[in-house]
């Protein structure tokens, strides 16, 4: 669709994507016939789910309640394990012809890294995202999140079994994101994508209980754009690194919104889910702006807020 | 996975021509044009449906597709009870209000010739049926079609005449005893008694379900029965709307979803102990 001089591309470091949109992790798979509501091709890039070493089973349900400005999920990171996924998921992606970047989560530093050493060198892998910050599951996660050594001894581990691109993936919930994000920059990564859910309860008041069984849960959609794009123009201006954004992102507005802050690129995740038609809506929305706004390429926008 | 012969889906703008209460006040009869939608849809399929330009519901609704008019076969009739606020709004659409609908979604049922086709529906569970009823009537012509419908009351015995009037046997039956059988649906196909050559349909609530199962005990496996699920998306992307299922000879069983490899499930692999029930109050079309 875009040729290499588009002014839809972008680059997180080194890596050339053709359109500032990707999708989010645990919000896109292709077991589904999408011929005629999304051109893959016309994606700057694939984050696939969090791949963990064993299959997880994920959370009974409910899983999702809506709530104002979005959802709360709690899937609690389902997934068929390293074997599954790599016999049965990657081959399709991979067909994809589009910058595969895989997911991986774990509850130690050891299984992050057993992750990335089996993703990284493979050339269909475009980069590794490391999931350090799913709010819905029991281990490994707080720590990751409460302080950033921990989440550091993480990604060096990842650094030291693999050479290839490596996103770290923040939680909005840790305290001093800045601290995370040169923590994670000292250790090895390339870019970071900032951020996951935020956490969030809904509450049946007459049963005196969570709408969701573990309680708190992830809750995304365009209610925490604003607290999203602030922490991404923080972790801008804390490092050196570039910075994917995701957070509430559904329209072309919200793309230059995040690139001006200071995102190279963003995922999309909700929205789609909302509207499966949403990457073309936006993509289209871009080049208008490109076309009848004349505001050139989009690289030129990333980190252009004045302060 | 999909079935390899389903057509991709369809995101399209239907427009609202009607909204009535179905004969009771919390069930709504949807009147859509959506003629993308409405020529491949088949019976047990679903679509998500949003009113546009409305800030609220953020979601779409998974909905049944009750059936496409015969005298305008771009017309679809979705047919729900407003459980929450998001579905509340839906009821409340005026006429020429746009609707996005995405579908037609999920794995149907399957028509087979039979005997006797018998569709058995708890309370909004009889949604799916007329359309099933026609498809039958078209496939498997002159085979007897019975449909059971349960509730805890009258007032919850939806579609009734419309069924009647295609030629289905309806056969009523409601815990108060307010209207036809006194008794749940289950008992009332006990007492309507099954044939070899009977083929089962059910659609209703899980417990409804779950007590079909162990009346049916082996012969479950064979009933065709709707689940429903919370989901986000309706195609396979959130992954909310797990259902655990298990195959002969499979300990625990697995997860498939709802949106995906059901709604249509053979009952007999439903494992209702490791899928909780629906809760009205938590389902996402109950929340704010």
């Amino acid at each position: 669709m875009h040729d290499a001089s588009s002014p839809l591309e972008v680059a997180v470091g080194d890596l050339r994507l053709r359109s500032p949109l990707l999708t989010a992790s645990g919000t896109f798979n292709l077991k589904t016939d999408l011929t005629g509501v999304l051109d893959v091709r016309g994606l700057g890039g694939i984050v696939t789910k969090t791949v963990t070493r064993k299959p997880r089973p994920g959370n009974p349900p409910p899983r999702i309640a809506e709530v104002p400005g979005g959802l709360l999920n709690s899937i609690g990171l389902e997934n068929e394990g390293l074997e599954g996924f790599r016999a049965r998921e990657l081959p399709r992606f991979a067909a994809a012809g589009v910058p595969l970047i895989v997911s991986i989560g774990g509850d130690d530093a050891g299984e992050f890294a057993e992750l990335a050493a089996a993703f990284g060198g493979r050339p269909e892998v475009a980069a590794v995202e490391i999931n350090v910050s799913c709010p819905n599951v029991d281990r490994g996660t707080a720590a990751f999140a409460a302080r950033p050594a921990a989440m550091a001894r993480v990604v060096q581990a990842c650094r030291d079994a693999t050479r290839a691109r490596l996103w770290v993936k923040l939680s909005p919930e840790s305290p001093d994101l800045w601290a995370f994000a040169r923590a994670a920059e000292e250790a090895g990564a390339s870019a970071l994508t900032v951020a996951n859910s935020h956490v969030g309860l809904a509450v049946d008041w007459r049963r005196r209980r969570p709408v969701l069984g573990r309680g708190a849960a992830g809750y995304t959609g365009p209610g925490i754009k604003p607290l999203t794009l602030r922490l991404v123009q923080t972790v801008a201006g804390a490092t050196r690194l570039p910075v994917v954004g995701a957070g509430g992102v559904e329209s072309a507005d919200d793309v230059m919104d995040y690139l001006v802050a200071g995102a190279s690129a963003v995922e999309v995740g909700t929205a789609y889910l909302r509207h499966p038609g949403v990457f073309a809506d936006i993509t289209a929305g871009l080049e208008r702006f490109v076309q009848e706004e004349g505001i050139g390429r989009l690289q030129d926008w990333v980190g252009t807020l004045a302060s | 996975m999909q079935q390899p012969d389903r057509p991709p889906m369809i995101v399209e703008e239907g427009v609202v021509l009607g909204s009535r209460p179905a004969g009771t006040a919390d069930c709504t009869l949807l009147s859509l044009r959506s003629p993308r939608v409405a020529a491949r849809v088949r019976p047990g399929q679903f679509v998500m449906a949003r009113l546009l330009r409305r800030d609220f519901p953020y979601l779409g609704r998974p909905l049944s597709v009750a059936d496409v008019d015969p005298a305008d076969p771009e017309v679809l009739l979705l047919v729900f009870t407003a459980v929450g606020a998001g579905t509340r709004r839906l009821a409340e659409a005026s006429p020429g209000d746009a609707v996005r609908l995405v579908g037609p979604l999920g794995n149907g049922f399957t028509i087979a010739p039979a005997a006797e086709h018998v569709l058995i529906a708890g309370g909004i569970g009889v949604a799916p049926f007329p359309l099933l009823a026609r498809y039958i009537a078209r496939l498997d012509p002159g085979a007897q079609r019975v449909c059971l419908l349960g509730a805890a009351t009258r007032t919850g015995l939806h579609l009734a005449a419309r069924l009647r009037a295609l030629g289905v046997v309806v056969e009523t039956a409601t815990l108060d005893g307010s209207e036809g059988f006194r008794g749940n649906v289950v008992e009332r196909l006990a007492a309507h008694g099954l044939h070899p050559g009977s083929r089962l349909y059910a659609c209703g609530p899980d417990a409804m379900l779950a007590a079909l199962a162990r009346h049916l005990g082996p012969t479950s496996d064979t009933c065709q029965a709707a689940l429903e699920a919370h989901m986000a998306c309706g195609f396979g992307a959130c992954n909310a709307c797990v259902i655990t299922v298990a195959d002969p000879g499979e300990s625990g069983g697995h997860h498939e979803l709802a949106c995906l490899q059901g709604p249509v499930f053979a009952l007999g692999r439903v494992r209702w102990e490791r899928t909780p029930p629906v809760c009205v109050a938590a389902r996402p079309s109950g929340g704010p």
